[in-house]
Parts: C-alpha cells; structure tokens; sequence
C-alpha cells in the first residue's frame, strides 16, 4: 500500500513531458501485448476448427480409398493405406472398420498404443467417414488426433511477435517524442514568454497563437492577463509619477526651506561668534556670556535644521554614502573633544576606549562621527554626576562600538519607541532635557545605511548601552605616518607677500551677512577684498583684478556658482586662481571636481577658513613631478598645485616618470601607487637611488588599502602619504606646500 | 495269433487307407466347391470395381458348363452390380458365347482360344499366363491365397474402366 502510494506520489512528481512519454510507451505496450494475446487466442482456435476440417478431409480421402482393400480384405493394403497418413501432424490413430464392426486395420502413431487410444490426453478429438464400394458402405475409418497446444503456438507465433512489438514500440516511442513536441511547443512558448516578461518585465511579449483551441484558450488567457497587468500597471506608473513629482515638490521644498533657514542662522552664528571675540577683547564678560547664549541656541537650531534635513533625505532616499577610508583614532578624539564640554556640563566622566588594534577602517566618516556624537550627547545629558563611556572595539569581522552611560536608563517600552523620529521617551523629556527627538532616529538610519545594526540594552535607574556593530571592511592596525594626516601642513609658513602687498581675495556673495562675516576673515589674515554680489560682476572682476583666491557662493543671481566656476576654468589666467566654495549646499564632491581647491559648509568655522587662507596667501615655486594614471585626478590635483605657484609636470606612469626624472630636476615627486606598467613602489625605489643633494622628496597619494609593512615601509622611504578618498586639492597642496618650503 | 494278427493287421491297414483315402476324396469335393464359391465372390468383387460402357440393365457373365466355377458364378444370378442386376448363362462351348456376353469366363483355358474381346466386354480366365495372352483379368493361386492380375491395355481396347482401388489390390497389372 505504502510502496503504491509512494510510486504514485513518484510519477506525480515527474516532470509532465516524461509522463508523457511514459504513459504513451506504456500504452502502446499494453496495445500491442493485447494484441498479441488475441492473436493467438485466435490462431489457437483458427488452428482447431482448421484442423477439424483437415481431418475430416483426410478421413474422407483415405476411406474412399480403402473400398476395394476392405472389399478384398486386404488387410496389408489397408495398413499400408492407413499408414500412408503418417506425415500428416497431430494424427495419434487411424482404425478402419468393416460393415460388421470388426476392425480390418489400425495405425498407431509412435508412442501410441492400443490401451491409450480412448485416453482424451491422447485424442482430443475424432472424426470417421464411411467407406464405400459400389455404392454400399462396406465399413468406417475414424481418425484420432490431437489439437496444436497453446505453447506451439505461442513458440510459433513468439519471434514475430518479438518483432512486431519492437517495431510498435519504436512507433509509440516517435509518437510520444511527436506527441511531446505538439504539446510541448505551446508550453515552451508560454514559458518562454512568462520568462521573458519575467526577466526583462517587458509585459508586452505576447504568446503567438497555435492552430489548437486547447491550448489557444490557455494563451489568450495568459495573453488577457498581460493585458490586465499592463493596463495596472499603466495606472499604477502614473499613480508614482504623481507620487514622485509630489515627493520631488517636497524635498525641493525642504531644500529652499533649508537654504533659507540657514542663510540667516550662518549670519547669527558668525556675527554671534565675531561680536563674543570683539566683546571678550573689550573686557566686557556680562555680555559675552549673553552672546554665547545667542551663539549656542543658534547652533543648536542650525543642527536641528540639519538634522531634519538629514532625515528627509534618508526618507526621500537620496542620503548618499561615502565609504572611504581614515583613521578611527583621530575621528574618536575629535568626538572626545566636541562631547567633553557636555559631560563636564553635568559633572559626568567622559571615558574613550579604543582596542590598539583598529587603525584605519572603511565606511563613512561622517555619518559615523554623527552617530557616535548623538548617542555621546545624549549620554551626557541624560547622565548626572556619573560615567558615559566610548569604547571601539572589534568582534567576529565587525567594528564594535557601544557608548554606554550611568543616567536615568529606561524602561522597555520606551526602548521600543525609541528609534522613531520626533519621538522621546516621553513629552516631559522634552521639557526637562531639550532636544528635537531626532537625533536616535538619525543613528539609526544613519547606521543602517552604513551596512550595521544598533541595539540597545537599558535598566532605568542604572544606566543605558547602545551597541553599533558595523561590517570592518578594513582593519589595518597601524597608525598612518603623521606625515601622511593632512592637517600636519597646517604647520606651514605663514604668509609672506613680496613688496609688502596684500594679497587680494575676491568673494562673490550676495547675501550681505555672509559677505561682512567674510570680509572680517579676510582682513584677520590680511587680505584685500574685492566684493561681487552675482556671478556675472564675479566673473568681470576676476578677468580684471586676477585675485590670489576666490571665496565663492554657489546660490548665486544671473549665473550661479557652479557656472562660475565652469568658466573660471576655462580661462588659462584664471584657471591658475585657487577657489575656495563657501556656501550652504553641501555637495562637496561634485564642487572639487567643477575645479574647487576645497569647499566649506556654511557656517564655515573660522579656523578652518584661516588655514586655506593662510595657505594661498602666498605663491611658491618650484619643480614637482605628479605621476598619476587617472586623468581626472591628475588634472585636479595639477590644477590646485599650479594654483599655489608650483611648476608641475604629469606622468601617468612609473617609466614615464623616470624618463622625467632622468632629464630634469625635480623639487617633489607626487606619485600613486597602482599604475599600469611600473608602478609607484617601484618609482619610490629608483628615486631612492638618485643621490641625496638632488633627490626629490616623495608624497604617495593612494586609495589603496596598505599592509601594515608597506606603511612602515612608505613611512621610511617617503615624505607623507596621504589618503585618497575625500583629499580634497587644497589638503594636497598644503601636504606639499609644508614639504617645499622644510 | 500272431499270424492270424499279422494278417488281420493287414487287412485292417488297407481298410484304414481307404477309409482315409475316401475321406480325403470327400474332402477334396468339398475343398474345390469351397474355392470355387472364392473364386465366384472375387468375381463379384471385382465386377464392383469395374465400369463397363453403355447402360444396360444386366451384366451379363458368360461361363462354360464344365468349369468348375461355374456352379460358383451361378450363385451370382440377380446380385446387383451399381445398377445392374447379374445374369449368368452358361454354354457348353466357349465359341458359343455371344457379344452379349459382358464377362466371359474361360475357366483355365488359354485367352488366345478364345476371341478377343470386343468393346464392354471382359475376359476372365484361371491360365497362368491368362493375362499376357490378352485375357483381361487373371485369378492366380498363391498358396492358399487366391489373387487376381489384371491387363489394363486389354481393358482400356475394351474401354472398361478399372478402379484404381482395384488396380491397387492386383497381385500384378500389365498395361
């Protein structure tokens, strides 16, 4: 029963066209087996009433010879007659009789006796005919025979049978290969067409139509079906359009909004920070405690802006992540730094760990030190008079960092309520801590985006734990070279002017806040400023004055900042003048790679505008060497080093480079590392080889990951090896500009 | 005694032999009737198988007084053969047998002393060379067996038709 079933459940399980074929093979045999069955059944009783008809004949034939020899008694005539039908098959007796019922003659077959003549094994049946002599029947013969057994016949009729059921089988086996391609031909169409629509989602393949009704109903079944579904999905598309011209109205609206929120809040910021230095130099401690309230509630409003805008744009899914990497050591400091006011705020100790083995990592710097300042701030202020803790640490292949606190804690509930946006734990958190409840939701997005996860453990009373875990794509333990950390060329000389002039910065800017903010800037590091409010007069005053940098907003009237600077660099004299976007849009990449030397985020923090300012002060000369096969960041990095004054030559590979060095002198040599032919480990070597009064000092720029021993081994060979992700051409030429001047 | 014996003895010798001698004369009597009926009931026989031309309502079968089977052939009178009825008549003389005689018996007289047959009409005779002098049809002893030959050229001139039945049976057939 269960072996029934379970071959049951085999065949139900094979594929349709094996069925197919199966069951026609099957049936032609079962045809053919019957066949040949009926046929000799059949034979079996052709053969019987055939011989009874032969028999009747032969007894007919031999009687109305054996007249005379009975007439006669002749009893050896009469045998010898008798006897003359032993050829004749299956005859098991011959017996002539005489009119008076005595026997004249009998023939036995052999192996036939008297006694087994009645035996019905023996003689299955008898016929008799008369025997005549002038016209009086003068006695009898009756013959007994037997009939051909059913085995003779099977034996007789086996090898045509054979024979016949291999060439039916043949038969049935073509048909069935014909019968599979007559149905199979539709199938495979179909599915090649729900293939079809399936990979390429073109749901206008159709199914042709055969000439067979069954499966034409099938077909234009599937055919109405697509029809259906293109018509949905018709209503469905300009249900998104209008979905997504809507969601386009909404983020542009987020991103005017922002744009002008943030333009007067640059101006409270930096005149709130210009007006606490003027106040503090006065001496007049009252009022800089007011203008510091003004200054961190304006920055507090500047970071929800940001924060809200952030979200929006994770929602809109137009937050881009920008995997590069960089020291996690320096990035927790820098977290340290901006967290420590906080926790010394509310008496908390501010506690940084981190595992000696992690150096650099992959992911985005960014969004990473965004998440850990927000959990950081958070432990703060929900923290009194106890510990927040960073601790970085790595576990199975993933960066591990958990920032753990001894504040109020919290209950389950609140945990689940906590990652959504403008959510708190609850509306007096608001009231008693602040915040927007944007922050932990920003984390979470932020982490998620980063390929992690974050989790959180809490007790109330006792404290809290969160834990992000991030994939490590890259471990190398080592510190980079401080000669490789960009900012170490902020130690450069301080700017010197030949014949005393000032050097002449030109800001093209037309909010009026901005420009002021700037102009003090300028003047604090002894600029002249030249000042245009659209991109037009910019462009006219560039042409005219030929400044020694540009301060550049991109919202701009008449032509705007990135038309600006599309056609700044396509005049040779102003080309060669380094421009420096100050605004609020913050795509930076897209900037840097229109020509920008760097680009600032308003509100720009006055330290780091100071330095770029400090840096093209002044012009520098001298011969450097850039070997660097992609051509566009050879032409960026050529361009912002031609714009500090360096006289530059490009090769885009290792011999090219040593060609170069072999006919001419050079003051640096800037080089990648992977190049095709000969690549930089191997141009470092033969500089290595130039003598020591003429060799070039080197800068690696890569975007390679390093060992730990081709980072000593750069460490030793070269000057400073700077990373290539987000190296701006302004961090490049303060690296270089600190080597040529040392 | 014993002379008287020996005399007596043969005396009585003599008597036996004659006794036995008459016996056996007896039985030799009734041993050629016996064979003569034989004989009679081969014929008969063998007219069975016979076809003769024309569509008499006798067969007519002529034999000699003298001949021992005749007596025998006599007892054929009124049997039928197919459809005709058996009429013996009897001369004293072989010329005397007419045309309409459809059987001649010649007894063991030579077939040549006789005339040749004419169409229907057969010659039977007991001559051990009865066949090749143009007789039709032989009876021949062998042993205690009697047999028959049969001269299938005399029979054909004669256009009577033997059966081959019959032909079979033959102790010997010329043609």
């Amino acid at each position: 029963m269960t072996n029934g079933s379970s071959k049951r459940a085999a065949f139900q399980g094979w594929p349709f066209r094996r069925k197919l074929t199966v069951s026609s093979i099957l049936a032609t045999a079962s045809a053919v087996f019957l066949s040949v069955l009926g046929l000799i059944g059949v034979q079996y009783f052709q053969y019987r009433s055939a011989a009874d008809q032969q028999y009747t004949q032969l007894a007919d034939v031999l009687a109305g010879n054996l007249g005379a020899a009975i007439v006669f008694e002749d009893g050896a005539a009469t045998s010898t007659i008798l006897g003359s039908a032993r050829a004749v098959p299956n005859i098991r007796w011959i017996q002539a009789t005489k009119s008076d019922g005595q026997v004249a003659a009998i023939y036995l077959a052999p192996g036939i006796d008297k006694a087994s003549m009645d035996d019905e094994l023996v003689t299955q049946a008898t016929r008799s005919a008369p025997i005549f002599a002038d016209r009086s029947e003068v006695g009898r013969l009756t013959i007994g025979y037997s009939y051909r057994s059913v085995a003779t016949i099977v034996a007789e009729i086996l090898p045509t049978a054979a024979v016949i059921f291999i060439v039916c089988l043949s038969m049935g086996v073509s048909l069935a290969g014909l019968l599979r391609k007559m149905v199979s031909r539709p199938f495979d169409s179909l599915s090649a067409a729900m293939q079809k629509v399936r990979s390429s989602g073109d749901l206008h393949a159709r199914v042709e139509l055969t000439s067979d009704p069954d499966f034409d109903g099938m077909i234009s079944s599937y055919n109405e079906m697509l029809d259906e579904l293109e018509g949905r999905n018709a209503e469905l598309a300009t249900a998104r359009d209008a979905a997504e011209s809507a969601n386009v109205a909404k983020s542009d609206f987020l991103a005017n909004m922002s744009h002008e929120l943030r333009t007067p809040l640059n101006a409270i910021v930096g005149y709130a920070e210009v007006l606490r230095s003027d106040l503090e130099a006065a001496g007049l401690a009252r009022s800089v405690e007011d203008v510091s309230w003004i200054d961190s509630s304006s920055k507090q409003l500047l970071e929800m802006i940001n924060s809200l805008l952030d979200l929006s744009k994770i929602e809109a899914g137009r937050m881009t992540v920008d995997i590069h990497a960089f020291e996690l050591g320096k990035l927790l400091h820098e977290v340290e730094a901006t967290l420590q006011p906080l926790a010394a705020k509310e008496r908390n100790t501010l506690v940084l760990t981190l595992d000696p083995e992690i150096g650099t990592v992959k992911s985005d710097s960014t969004k990473l030190r965004q998440c850990l300042l927000n959990l950081g701030a958070n432990a703060c202020k929900f923290t009194r008079d106890g510990f927040v803790e960073i601790g970085v640490r790595q576990q199975n292949a993933q960066l591990v960092i958990e920032v753990s606190d001894t504040g109020i804690g919290m209950t389950d509930h609140e945990i689940a309520r906590l990652f959504r946006p403008f959510v708190q734990t609850d509306s007096s958190t608001t009231r008693r801590f602040g915040g927007t409840g944007l922050g932990l939701a920003l984390v979470d997005r932020f982490v998620a985006l980063l390929g992690g996860d974050i989790a959180v453990t809490s007790e109330p009373g006792l404290g809290s734990i969160f834990t992000i875990r991030l994939p490590l794509l890259q471990s190398e333990t080592d510190s980079i070279d401080a000669a490789a950390d960009p900012a170490s060329a902020r130690k450069v000389s301080v700017a010197r002017r030949i014949a005393g002039e000032k050097p002449l910065a030109l800001v093209i800017e037309d909010e009026p806040s901005s420009v002021e903010l700037l102009r003090r800037m300028l003047n604090r590091n002894g600029y002249q400023i030249l000042v245009a409010r659209d991109g037009e007069k910019g462009m006219e005053l560039a042409r005219e004055h030929l400044p020694d940098i540009i301060l550049l907003d991109l919202g701009l009237p008449k032509i705007d900042g990135w038309k600006v600077m599309d056609k700044l660099g396509q005049e040779e004299l102003l080309s060669a003048i380094p421009i420096v976007v100050v605004s609020v849009d913050d795509r930076k990449e897209l900037s840097i790679k229109m020509g920008a030397s760097d680009h600032f985020v308003k509100p720009v923090n006055g330290n780091d505008l100071d330095t770029v300012l400090e840096l093209y002060a002044n012009r520098q000369g001298g011969k450097i060497l850039l070997v660097e096969d992609d051509e566009a960041s050879a032409r960026l990095y050529a361009n912002g080093l031609r714009q500090k004054g360096f006289d530059v030559q490009v090769a885009s590979n290792g011999s090219d480079a040593d060609e170069l060095l072999n006919m001419d002198r050079f003051g640096l040599v800037i080089t990648d590392l992977m190049m095709p032919e000969s690549d930089g480990f191997s141009l470092i070597q033969s500089i290595g080889r130039i003598p020591l009064p003429e060799r070039p000092r080197v800068v690696v720029v890569t975007g390679r990951a390093l060992s730990k021993a081709e980072q000593r081994h750069l460490a030793e060979t070269t000057n400073a090896v700077c990373l290539k992700a987000g190296l701006t051409p302004r961090e490049l030429v303060s690296t270089v500009a600190g080597l040529m001047e040392a | 005694m014993y002379r008287r014996s020996k005399h007596r003895q043969k005396t009585e010798w003599l008597i036996a032999l004659c006794g036995v001698a008459l016996l056996a004369l007896g039985n030799g009597v009734a041993v050629a009737q016996e064979r003569g009926d034989v004989k009679a009931a081969i014929v008969y026989n063998i007219l069975r198988f016979v076809s003769f031309p024309g569509s008499k309502p006798t067969l007519t079968v002529c034999a000699r007084r003298q001949d021992n089977l005749t007596e025998g052939l006599k007892g054929l009178q009124g049997r039928a053969v197919a459809t005709r009825k058996i009429d013996v008549v009897v001369y004293d003389r072989l010329d005397q047998a007419s045309a309409d005689c459809d059987v001649i018996y010649v007894g063991s007289a030579s077939a040549r002393s006789v005339q040749a047959p004419t169409r229907g009409q057969i010659l039977i005779g007991e001559h051990p060379a009865f066949i090749e002098q143009g007789g039709t049809v032989g009876l021949v002893n062998f042993g205690s067996q009697v047999r028959f030959t049969i001269n299938a050229r005399a029979a054909r001139n004669a256009e009577v038709r033997f059966s081959s039945q019959l032909m079979q049976l033959a102790a010997r057939v010329i043609s």
